[in-house]
């Protein structure tokens, strides 16, 4: 029986950035073990030499030229637009150090 | 309808502006009720409406789509316009472009008329996890219309829109086609460009059309797909109209039923008899029916339940407060900007298959899952591989049962991925699937509907269209 401890799913909710309350956390631990427990039906298939599948039809590489592109002024802005915080053009972001 | 519609239009017995205000009418009569709608756009329809109205007045040669009106799950970018994929997250967020599907249908002339709700982020079968609203299954709206795509199978059912787009990533579209009683087309992976649809799970993800006839999706597949530069996954194709392949003439094709799934416990057994009614069907149509053996199928749901959270996990790292979200006043390091904004603005589904995904491909487990289920991937394939040799195409049921109550499933997930497990199959294998209604059922007095589902090889979609109109159009007779 897959059950993942407290400190594992606070690991995987730092990685995630998601902050959860003592209830979610509890919640979810319960609900993804029984799932991890669930998908460990896959290991009754060998898949020993198999080669696992990288795109479903077959296509092998997809190339195009390595041009830039850099957009219209109407582009440039609509795409700030969306920005939650901008400063003279730029995105603006909080302290990333300390 | 759509070449009924395109007719009349043509012979100009009704304008364009005509039917896009009878679909805006037709919204305000029910969408109160039934609520499959996010967003409206009349004025731009209208305007758009009479444009082409004008062309066809000139005499111009038109395309089928043109001035028939639309709708799209509000998962794709239409530009200048909000696209919320059911997300608080994205509440406010403008698309700066818009998705190829989108500028092929404006080309061919099709009217959009607004967008539907979903299931947030297309994660769910119900579209009972949108953040805005509870979308209601026309046939009774005690019930879930599916999902993701609920909003899309609603506004088709509940007769506001001749057609619409969904996307499909483990059944979106086909699911809740069946559980509103309409058509629902998911195409081979590839076949339709994806850019501009909002990822899901990229190895999976496809667009296609909802709509009232075999050939109505057969018309609207013709305009979506084919190769576009944009998605380096999109395939090639030779600009088949796919409309052209419907001769009615199934005759010595071979239709294999999966054993497996027509005795599944968790079929409904009412279900169980109509889908042997359509088989009787198939085969008065001159069909050949062989019964086949896969049993890898039945690990397809735990390989999806890997894949899928794997791929979200990458996919919405995006959603990060910078780029995506709204000002968090609270957050004093970008740390907490990022968790701020996702822990306020993404729904316990989300969340779920976030972690899980982090989990699955984190450090020491990667092999163990997202590596074991991309292999045991590579079986499934083969194994359909096998079974393409012996017949033509895969028919069964669609769902495992009827539409459900709401709430009914929201509060165990593993129960609700398990509705998905005939649908989910076609993604993992890649092959293009179909759902179309084939009987009803009765469930405390109200009638509803069941769907058949038909799977054919990778890029046989004229195949697969053929055999499923030829069926609806015996049974119509």
């Amino acid at each position: 029986m897959v059950m993942l401890s407290s400190e594992e799913i606070k690991h995987v909710a730092h990685l995630s950035r998601i902050e959860l309350s003592p209830q979610e956390e509890e919640m979810y631990r319960e609900e993804m073990s029984a799932i991890l427990e669930y998908v460990q039906k896959l290991d009754e298939l060998d898949t020993d030499g198999v080669e696992p599948i990288g795109h479903i039809t077959g296509m092998i590489n997809s190339y195009r030229e390595d041009v830039s592109y850099d957009g219209s002024v109407e582009e440039k802005e609509a795409l700030m637009s969306n920005v939650p915080e901008v400063k003279n053009k730029w995105v603006r972001v909080k302290k990333v150090l300390g | 309808m759509i070449r009924k519609l395109h007719n009349a239009l043509k012979n100009r017995e009704i304008t364009s502006a005509e039917l896009v205000k009878k679909a805006f009418d037709d919204i305000a009569e029910k969408d109160g009720e039934i609520q499959a709608f996010l967003s409206l756009r009349k004025e731009k329809a209208l305007q758009r409406a009479q444009e082409i109205d004008e062309q066809f007045e000139k005499g111009r040669e038109m395309n089928m789509l043109a001035g028939i009106p639309y709708a799209t799950k509000d998962n794709m970018c239409v530009r200048g316009e909000r696209v919320t994929a059911g997300s608080k997250m994205l509440e406010k967020y403008i698309a700066p472009y818009s998705a190829t599907v989108i500028e092929r249908l404006e080309a061919s002339g099709a009217v959009l008329v607004g967008k539907t709700n979903m299931d947030e982020f297309a994660m769910g079968s119900s579209t009972e996890k949108s953040a805005y609203q509870k979308t209601k299954n026309p046939h009774d709206t005690e019930r879930v219309p599916g999902g993701s795509s609920g909003g899309s199978a609603a506004s088709v059912a509940g007769g506001m829109v001749p057609w619409s787009l969904g996307s499909d990533t483990g059944g979106s579209i086909r699911q809740p086609a069946s559980l509103c009683g309409v058509v629902g087309l998911k195409p081979t992976y590839g076949r339709v460009s994806r850019w501009g649809l909002l990822a899901m799970a990229s190895s999976l993800d496809q667009i296609g059309p909802f709509a009232t006839s075999v050939e109505d999706v057969a018309c609207i597949l013709s305009e979506i797909a084919g190769e576009d530069s944009n998605d380096a996954t999109s395939a090639q194709s030779s600009g088949k109209h796919y409309q052209n392949f419907l001769t009615g003439d199934i005759k010595g094709k071979k239709i294999g039923i999966i054993q497996e799934w027509i005795d599944h416990k968790g079929l409904d057994p009412e279900i169980r008899n109509v889908v042997e009614k359509a088989i009787e069907s198939f085969k008065k149509l001159g069909a050949e029916i062989e019964y086949v053996s896969m049993p890898t199928l039945e690990y397809a749901i735990p390989a999806y339940y890997i894949i899928v959270p794997s791929e979200v996990s990458s996919n919405m790292a995006r959603y990060d407060g910078i780029r995506f979200g709204s000002v968090t006043p609270d957050a004093k390091t970008i740390l907490e900007t990022y968790t701020k904004t996702r822990s306020q603005n993404l729904g316990s589904e989300v969340k779920r298959r976030i972690m899980l995904g982090t989990y699955t491909l984190s450090a020491g487990y990667y092999d163990a899952y997202y590596k074991k289920a991309q292999k045991v991937r590579a079986l499934i394939r083969k194994e359909f591989e096998r079974a393409f040799v012996q017949v033509d195409f895969l028919f069964g049921p669609t769902s495992p049962e009827v539409a459900f109550r709401f709430g009914e499933k929201s509060k165990d997930p593993l129960s609700m991925y398990l509705s998905d497990i005939y649908t989910v199959t076609a993604n993992i294998a890649g092959v293009p699937a179909i759902s179309f209604p084939i009987g009803t059922i009765q469930k405390d007095g109200v009638s509803l509907p069941v769907g058949g589902q038909l799977m054919a090889k990778w890029f046989d979609e004229e195949g697969m269209l053929c055999a499923s109109d030829a069926y609806e159009k015996s049974v119509s007779l």
